[in-house]
């Protein structure tokens, strides 16, 4: 089997309002390999839930895939096209926590209030595996444990409200690892703990990933957390990716100009700063996006003449800019590098 | 800690317990206190920026708003040297006597989509302070607007619009302009940036630091987010559990932790380098419960240095290098950071 275990072509996502539509994802692409965790980032409403949305093929209406291929090899080299699959057939429902299994953005949401958190993890369990209840039970006790949660029998028995958000957080991550999936897809899985707890998250994060071996899309606005946790980082800006390339990349010889301008604009408590920079402007409501590139009415390399529809360029062995001047942008990517 | 000529605001003691209530057949019964806020010790000069920072629940904005008299202190003082009236504590004024001195403290929100009325135009909710305290009427108040719009870089003719028009960051300024409308000496800023997204963030931090600068204004800066305070503060305060376990200039904070919890916050916080070496110091278990926390030092449950001496005696918050106050009993002791 190769090492490429989802790559996601071309996926165009939108929803479609009485007021108009919103091309939520136009025209992403990357790969996720085995055992890999791959960060998605960028601000808000730029598409990142969506995405993940639309590998598990759940999107809702008025929403939909408008196009794209979604190629999953999860159990040969033959992909499974997730995209073509029917939302509510059998397949996509055994690979769906099955097999792809996802932590979704609103923690709050996604645990009911009014069943314990014994009777939610036991049905979800049995839904996909073969086990009694007890059996079941059982193997909710040691996922539990497994996350570093304290007296999992007890906690079994308790509800939501009666857990702090880190306990819930944690909850939420045994359920996901439950079938022993290939793909853990996180949606800003620490974004409404501290930072000690966020620290813990990571490191078991971290630690499941070794143990089992699952590869991670862990998406976030935070740029520190992308540094810490990915082994490759796609950057999107309004439903399209501006850049993809391997982490340190990213942070070293970022070559669109977006992602030059997040690095220089985020304070730190590592280094001494003067001054932030900032990105003049707003990013553009999504009904109306700017013709030609999308950034360029907050970039300040633009140049009418060159920038008109900028493609995603590869301009290095792992590494793609959707910005037409990313050579001149970026004098660290050398020549050799270069597409002939 | 003396308060010299240059303090603003001397806060001594401060405490703010909640009571917790049983509802049995004999009625309401206070059973316990939430002691949110316990015996805070802390000055900020003028045209200084100090930092409170801490995890969720420690007491930040229950600082902020006992400070303000938004609560009701139940013990300490809070000394504040005001233009107007010279040194008062605001601790014993009565709500008349409150009013003139909010005309000095002011407040911004973290959320910028709840602290604005959205049944009022930018024009009401910016000038509605100034016509509060009847400063300015008709042209000259729209004249003012007009120019607290300018200084966050709002455009004026944006006037009559109502809220809902405008973005988070947008929002955002709204209510510094709001805050500044009648050049208070302080301005308590209570997250208000967390909401925010990184692009936003920096466009708010940048103004907030060039109002501080141009107005030689005073902030009390709360803020989960080392990140943000380093950047924006002189000095910080790093709370845990209702008390202010250590305090310094930022430099000497970032460089040189005296506290095992300040070692474990920061070790926490992640960094924007791949490249960086991370020195992990777990912290283990949760933050206690602030109606029952642990004999002793409030942290020894979670610290990797705890003694005996730890469990039993509270350690007072002491001056263990010139100007580095430490709430340990081992600071020397410990080379932490390192
Ligand atoms: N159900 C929906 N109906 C209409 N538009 C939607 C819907 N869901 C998402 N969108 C739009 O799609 C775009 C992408 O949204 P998405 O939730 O993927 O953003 P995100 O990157 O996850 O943002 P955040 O960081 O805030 O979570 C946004 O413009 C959003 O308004
Ligand atoms: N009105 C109240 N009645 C009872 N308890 C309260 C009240 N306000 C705050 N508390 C409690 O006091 C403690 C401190 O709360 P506070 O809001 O000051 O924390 P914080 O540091 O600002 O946290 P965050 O970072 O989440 O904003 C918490 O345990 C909280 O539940
Ligand atoms: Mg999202
Ligand atoms: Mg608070």
């Amino acid at each position: 089997m190769s090492d490429v275990l989802l790559e996601v072509n071309d996926l165009h996502v939108s929803f479609f309002l009485t007021e108009g539509i919103v091309r939520a994802v136009s025209g992403v692409s990357f790969q996720i390999e085995r055992g890999k965790t791959l960060g998605i980032v960028g601000e808000s409403g730029c598409g990142k839930s969506v995405t993940a949305r639309a590998i598990l093929n759940m999107v809702r209406p008025p929403g939909r895939i408008v196009s794209g291929e979604i190629n999953y090899y999860g159990q040969s080299d033959t992909p499974i096209d997730l995209a073509k699959l029917d939302p509510h057939g059998a397949e996509i429902r055994r690979i769906r926590w099955g097999e792809i299994s996802m932590i979704f953005q609103e923690p709050m949401t996604s645990l009911s209030p009014v069943h314990t958190i014994g009777n939610q993890m036991i049905e979800a369990i049995r839904l996909h595996m073969d086990m009694s209840k007890q059996d079941a039970a059982a193997h909710a006790v040691g996922l539990l444990a497994r996350v570093g949660l304290a007296q999992p029998e007890r906690l079994l028995t308790r509800y939501r409200h009666e857990l702090s958000g880190g306990m819930r957080q944690r909850v939420m991550i045994a359920m996901a690892l439950s079938c022993n999936p290939k793909l853990l897809i996180a949606d800003e899985p620490t974004t409404a703990v501290d930072v000690t707890t966020q620290a813990q998250i990571l490191n078991l994060m971290r630690d499941l990933q070794q143990e089992f071996g699952m590869a991670i899309i862990f998406i976030t606005h935070a740029l520190g957390v992308i540094a810490e946790v990915a082994d490759h980082v796609v950057v999107m800006y309004l439903g399209e990716e501006a850049e993809v390339a391997d982490v340190d990349t990213i942070y070293y010889k970022a070559a669109h100009p977006y992602t030059q301008a997040l690095l220089r604009s985020i304070p730190r408590h590592d280094i001494k700063l003067d001054r932030l920079e900032t990105i003049e402007g707003n990013v553009p409501d999504p009904m109306n996006m700017p013709d030609g590139c999308k950034f360029h009415p907050r970039c300040r390399h633009y140049d009418p003449g060159k920038c008109a529809n900028p493609a995603l360029l590869q301009i290095g062995e792992q590494h793609w800019s959707r910005c037409a001047r990313a050579h001149e942008i970026n004098p660290q990517l050398s020549r050799t590098e270069q597409p002939s | 800690m003396t308060t010299q000529n240059d303090t603003l605001l001397h806060v001594s003691n401060l405490k703010k317990h909640f009571p917790i209530y049983n509802r049995g057949i004999l009625g309401k019964r206070v059973t316990n206190y939430v002691k949110a806020v316990d015996g805070v010790n802390f000055t900020i000069s003028r045209g200084e920026v100090l930092g409170l920072v801490g995890e969720s629940g420690c007491g930040k904005t229950t600082t902020g708003r006992t400070i303000l008299r938004a609560e009701t202190p139940t013990d300490g003082s809070i000394i504040f040297r005001d233009n107007d009236k010279g040194e008062i504590d605001l601790a014993l004024l009565n709500r008349e006597e409150l009013r003139d001195v909010w005309r000095n403290i002011q407040l911004i929100f973290q959320d910028p989509y709840s602290s604005l009325n959205p049944r009022m135009t930018l024009e009401q909710i910016v000038g509605e302070p100034l016509h509060n305290y009847d400063v300015l009427k008709g042209g000259a108040l729209r004249d003012r607007v007009a120019e607290l719009l300018g200084l966050v870089g709002l455009r004026p003719e944006y006037m009559s619009r109502y809220p809902h028009a405008f973005s988070g960051g947008q929002r955002q300024r709204i209510g510094i302009a709001r805050a500044l409308a009648l050049n208070p000496q302080m301005i308590i800023c209570d997250e208000p940036v967390s909401a925010l997204d990184v692009s936003i963030q920096a466009q708010i931090l940048n103004l907030l630091q060039d109002l501080q600068a141009q107005f030689q204004l005073t902030y009390l800066f709360i803020s989960h987010d080392l990140s943000v305070v380093r950047h924006l503060c002189h000095r910080v305060a790093v709370m845990y559990v209702g008390k202010i376990v250590e305090i310094a200039s930022t430099e000497e904070l970032f460089n040189n932790i005296q506290h095992p919890y300040c070692e474990a916050l920061l070790s926490s916080a992640p960094t924007p380098d791949p490249r960086a070496k991370r020195k992990h110091v777990p912290l283990i278990g949760e933050v206690p419960d602030p109606a029952n926390p642990p004999p002793g030092c409030y942290f020894h449950p979670r610290c990797l240095y705890a003694k005996e001496q730890c469990k039993a005696e509270p350690p007072l918050l002491r001056e263990v290098k010139p100007g580095h106050w430490s709430a340990c009993h081992f600071s020397e002791e410990l080379s932490l950071g390192s």
